[in-house]
């Protein structure tokens, strides 16, 4: 398959007479196992060291050496593959179909960062990851991105999500890996557009603080998820919140909230926000429902990115005389001489599965968004500057603005300069 | 404070800067250059190669592609160095940035100041909450609209599978098949006939519109087919009367290309059609096949592209079983649209389909029971190529012929007869695999071949009846010519044997009966009172011939 995919880059030479002789085309071979035990190796040691890094030793600068290791390691000598981003994407095919093998380091990366991320959050994305790593270090004038926009963007993470868990269940495609930007950056090469997209997501990573992890990256999606039964994630004093605001503005990626403000309220108002809230609970199923709908109306869609599907679909139009001519795909087909029947018969097994993971899908995007539609829309009681957990990378920023973290350390206080 | 490493930081952050721009934009430059494809997609070069096909033994045109190819090749990988060298100098320029850059922000550092920012505003907070909600609900709006939207588009295919059962018809029979004329020349495309047929007219019944083909017959009904500029017709005709039972256009649905330039010579109807008891099979100038059954209902139509070629498309069809043939022989061997093409006779969908290493050509392919095994055997330029009915797999190939190929191969104890117009006649032993060029070839006379009419066998001789009038009678064995006749006129339509009785039809429209054999001695001729370029049909005691104008049945 993998020789049959590959693209000859040259036109062999016009004149045979010549004697030359072709080289064979080869694959490249199978990556060691040594290697992948190295990877994998190198995975456990980094994300502890991230860990301890981020909870224990709370250093800023020694997440950012070890996020430049990653950056190395994984990124520029890995060429981004394999990474956990992409990963999920394997275990989603092996849950959906038994008759692939998924390797072993794939499931590892996939799940060791999401085990991590319960019990201490996400560590992964703080020094770990390269994609994150590496817009981190880019990172140089951070503009604030106002509250509304922030909770609007980072529902597309989800979104992502849920379409690569369609592309991937149905064996569409690892469309994560596909349009991942960076990969072209950390294999020096690609094609046109992606390389541009790549250099488009780093300039943006010089005014807007990892804007492919905040708002993108369907991993981080579920990071954050489990996150949020963490234990012992990151806090951003050692001691006591003494409110003094001087985190607010150190995180650049919009992760710490501030206690809630008690505004003068109306029996009234209260009980406005009580129906809204109430209708908001109520109109969550629905969205699920209408997403689902939604989900099956574009599976069928959506289902022409199967290659199966794509064949039998210009067959059919070839057969149709709605086209002229063929393809290479269709002609290659048609040189086997499989019948028609069975393609279209597994064309429609691999729509329906299409319908199917578009459903869930569907509901998926509807479930997230209702939820947020109700998270927006609950009253919350929070007295001190925390960091959110779904949000906090634990890059560690925020730990030397604050003054009980600095005494904790022994360093002194700056006293705040006048206001301006 | 500022260090003394500061402008040497500020230094090198303008210059890498300056660098990571001009690189891009070098890169940019590389992009626009098209990289690789300025090897695969160069003009110059695909019109030297283009011109090479036509002067292939030219040596100096050699030189010049492969001087050009060279620098073509040593262009693209020049570009592939840069781009690389290019992306690494980039990335250390983008390291060097990023380090200065970092630091002379560490030396521009201020503490924050809380007490700069005023105080909290809990209207502008629950209005940024309330913005949100509002962007989370259109976000859900847009998902929305472009689920709606993909559902316009879906993958658009066949409805149900077609199952095989049911269509299930039973088999065709060889012996049905033998029975009845259902394709040009006959159910082998031999023109031979084992009875003879009395030249008295029984009837004869104009022809709604024009064509070129020739009738063929099922039991007691008659098919051909006709045209104007922009489609064909099939029309069915009694046996036993003449009467036009039916007329149907082929209705295609779907945008059609453009219609095909028309030649008076051949037209939009040339082809012959093809039948197998079931329903009719029409091919067309313009590209449109179709399968109509006998009450004259379509079964099926689709358009293969306006078959262009030089004098107008006139292949004719054949089957095998199931499986609807077809020859596409078109344009030059080097554009690489010819193509021998399967359909299925019940629903019309492409079975299988063979590219040809063929130019145009204008020969019919031929069915043949080799050792036991269909094949079917068809003539382009330069190749003899036999197919497997089946499964479309090659059998075997021969080079010989040459260019403006109409004449259509026959079987002849066991060897295939086809023929260079005007230059040779290949007998090629029909038992090979591969190319079988320097294997096969039984023999070849090198003398001179019809240009248009097929050649015939009766069993012990072959008769070569050119354009021109001038029959021969040949050996079978050896090609050797046993005696010739000239009949000084012209002449399209192949010669047909009825019994033991050779009939030669002039465009003019002139029948000559000749008794051949060892000798030959002419029996009488028969004026049709128009003109003629189509071949015989025979069934029972009767032959039917089409005249420019008129279909005429000839017999008791």
């Amino acid at each position: 398959m993998t020789t049959f995919l590959a693209v000859q880059r040259f036109p062999p030479p016009q004149f045979t007479e010549t004697g030359h002789k072709l080289p064979l085309m080869t694959e490249p071979a199978v990556r060691a196992l040594w290697l992948e035990r190295l990877d994998v190796a190198m995975l456990v040691v980094v994300l502890a060291l991230a860990a301890w890094l981020a909870l224990r030793r709370r250093s800023r600068r020694e997440l950012t050496a070890l996020g430049i290791f990653s950056v190395f390691y994984f990124g520029f000598w890995r060429k981004g593959c394999i990474c956990s981003i992409g990963a999920i994407q394997n275990v989603a095919l092996a849950l959906a179909d038994p008759g692939y093998a998924i390797p072993m380091v794939a499931v590892v990366f996939a799940l060791l960062p999401l085990a991590a991320a319960l019990l201490w959050g996400r560590v992964f994305c703080s020094a770990v990851c390269p994609h994150g790593a590496l817009q981190d270090l880019m990172l140089l004038k951070p503009l604030k991105v106002p509250q509304w926009l922030e909770h609007t963007l980072r529902l597309l993470a989800y979104v992502y999500l849920g379409l690569a868990m369609i592309f991937a269940a149905t064996g569409a495609g690892f469309i994560i890996c596909q349009y991942d930007p960076f990969v072209p950056i950390f294999r020096l090469g690609g094609s046109a557009w992606m390389v541009g997209l790549g250099i488009g997501f780093l300039l943006l990573s010089l005014f807007v603080g990892r804007p492919y992890c905040r708002f993108l990256c369907p991993y981080g999606a579920l990071l954050g998820l489990a996150s949020m039964l963490s234990k012992w994630r990151v806090r951003i004093t050692p001691d006591t919140c003494t409110q003094c605001r001087l985190c607010e503005q150190s995180c650049p990626f919009g992760a710490i909230v501030p206690p809630t403000l008690n505004p003068p309220t109306t029996a009234q108002l209260i009980a406005t926000e009580k129906r809204r809230l109430a209708g908001l609970i109520l109109l969550l199923p629905v969205l699920v429902a209408v997403g689902v709908w939604l989900g099956g109306l574009a599976g069928p869609a959506l289902a022409r990115k199967h290659r199966i599907v794509s064949l039998a679909q210009r067959v059919h139009l070839e057969e149709t005389g709605a086209v002229q001519g063929t393809t290479d795909a269709s002609a290659a087909f048609r040189a086997t001489g499989e019948p028609l029947e069975k393609l279209f018969a597994d064309a429609g097994v691999v729509r329906n599965r299409f319908v199917l993971a578009s459903r869930f899908g569907g509901g998926w995007m509807g479930l997230v968004i209702g939820l947020k539609l109700i998270s927006l829309a609950i009253r919350r009681k929070r007295t001190d500057y925390e960091a959110d957990p779904v949000r906090c990378i634990g890059c560690a920023r925020c730990f030397r603005y604050c003054p009980e973290e600095l005494k904790r350390l022994g360093l002194p206080v700056p006293e705040a300069p006048p206001p301006s | 404070m500022k260090t003394w490493l500061y402008p040497i930081a500020l230094a090198l952050a303008i210059a890498s800067g300056a660098f990571l721009l001009a690189s891009a934009g070098l890169l940019v430059f590389a992009q626009t250059q098209g990289k690789v494809g300025a090897l695969v997609n160069s003009n110059v070069r695909m019109q030297l190669i283009e011109e090479l096909h036509k002067r292939p033994k030219d040596e100096a045109l050699k030189q010049r592609i492969r001087q050009l190819d060279l620098q073509l090749r040593q262009k693209t990988f020049t570009q592939l160095r840069l781009s690389a060298n290019c992306a690494r100098a980039m990335l250390v320029a983008l390291a060097t940035f990023l380090v200065c850059a970092h630091f002379l922000r560490a030396q521009h550092r201020q503490e924050p100041n809380p007490l700069a920012w005023g105080a909290r505003q809990p209207q502008q907070e629950k209005q940024a909450t309330r913005i949100a909600r509002w962007a989370a609900a259109a976000l859900f709006g847009l998902l929305a609209a472009m689920a709606v939207w993909l559902g316009t588009a879906p993958a658009r295919l066949p409805e149900r599978a077609p199952a095989m059962a049911e269509t299930s018809e039973p088999p065709l029979t060889v012996a049905e098949w033998e029975q009845n004329w259902p394709a040009f020349r006959g159910p082998w495309s031999a023109g031979t006939y084992r009875k003879a047929v009395s030249l008295t007219l029984k009837w004869k019944t104009p022809v709604p519109l024009p064509g070129m083909s020739s009738p063929v017959v099922w039991g007691n009904t008659i098919f051909l087919t006709g045209g104007n500029e922009k489609n064909g017709h099939v029309f069915c005709f009694d046996a036993d009367t003449g009467k036009l039972r039916w007329s149907s256009e082929v209705k295609v649905s779907g945008p059609l290309p453009p219609p095909p330039k028309l030649y008076e010579e051949t037209g939009m109807a040339a082809p012959t059609p093809a039948t197998d008891g079931h329903r009719v099979y029409a091919i067309f100038a313009n590209g449109n096949v179709a399968a109509f059954d006998f009450n004259g209902k379509q079964v099926w139509a689709r358009n293969l592209g306006a078959l262009e070629s030089a004098y107008g498309y006139s292949s004719s069809l054949t089957l095998w079983q199931d499986r609807l043939l077809i020859q596409l022989d078109l344009g030059h061997e080097e554009d690489g649209k010819s193509s021998m093409l399967a359909l299925d006779t019940r629903t019309g969908r492409v079975v299988w389909q063979k590219p040809r290493p063929t130019g145009g050509s204008w020969a019919s392919p031929i069915l043949a029971m080799i050792s036991g095994k269909p094949q079917v055997i068809t003539c382009g330029d330069p190749w003899v190529i036999a197919y497997d009915p089946v499964s479309g797999n090659e059998l075997w190939r021969a080079n010989g012929l040459g260019s403006d190929l109409a004449p259509s191969p026959i079987v002849a104890s066991n060897l295939v007869i086809a023929l260079k117009v005007n230059a040779e006649v290949l007998a090629i032993r029909a038992t090979g695999t591969g190319d079988v060029t320097q294997t096969h070839i039984a023999w070849k006379t090198t003398d001179g071949a019809p240009d248009v009419p097929s050649p015939l066998f009766d069993g012990k001789y072959l008769y070569l009846l050119g354009g021109g009038g001038l029959l021969q009678c040949c050996d079978i064995t050896n090609g050797k010519e046993k005696w010739a006749h000239d009949f000084a006129e012209e002449f399209y339509s192949s010669p047909a044997l009825a019994g033991n009785i050779l009939l030669t039809i002039t465009r003019k429209g002139k029948i000559f009966l000749s008794e051949v054999g060892e000798t030959f001695q002419p029996r009488g001729t028969h004026e049709l009172g128009e003109p003629c370029s189509t071949s015989p049909a025979f069934h029972g005691a009767r032959m039917y011939l089409r005249g420019k104008q008129h279909l005429f049945c000839f017999g008791e």
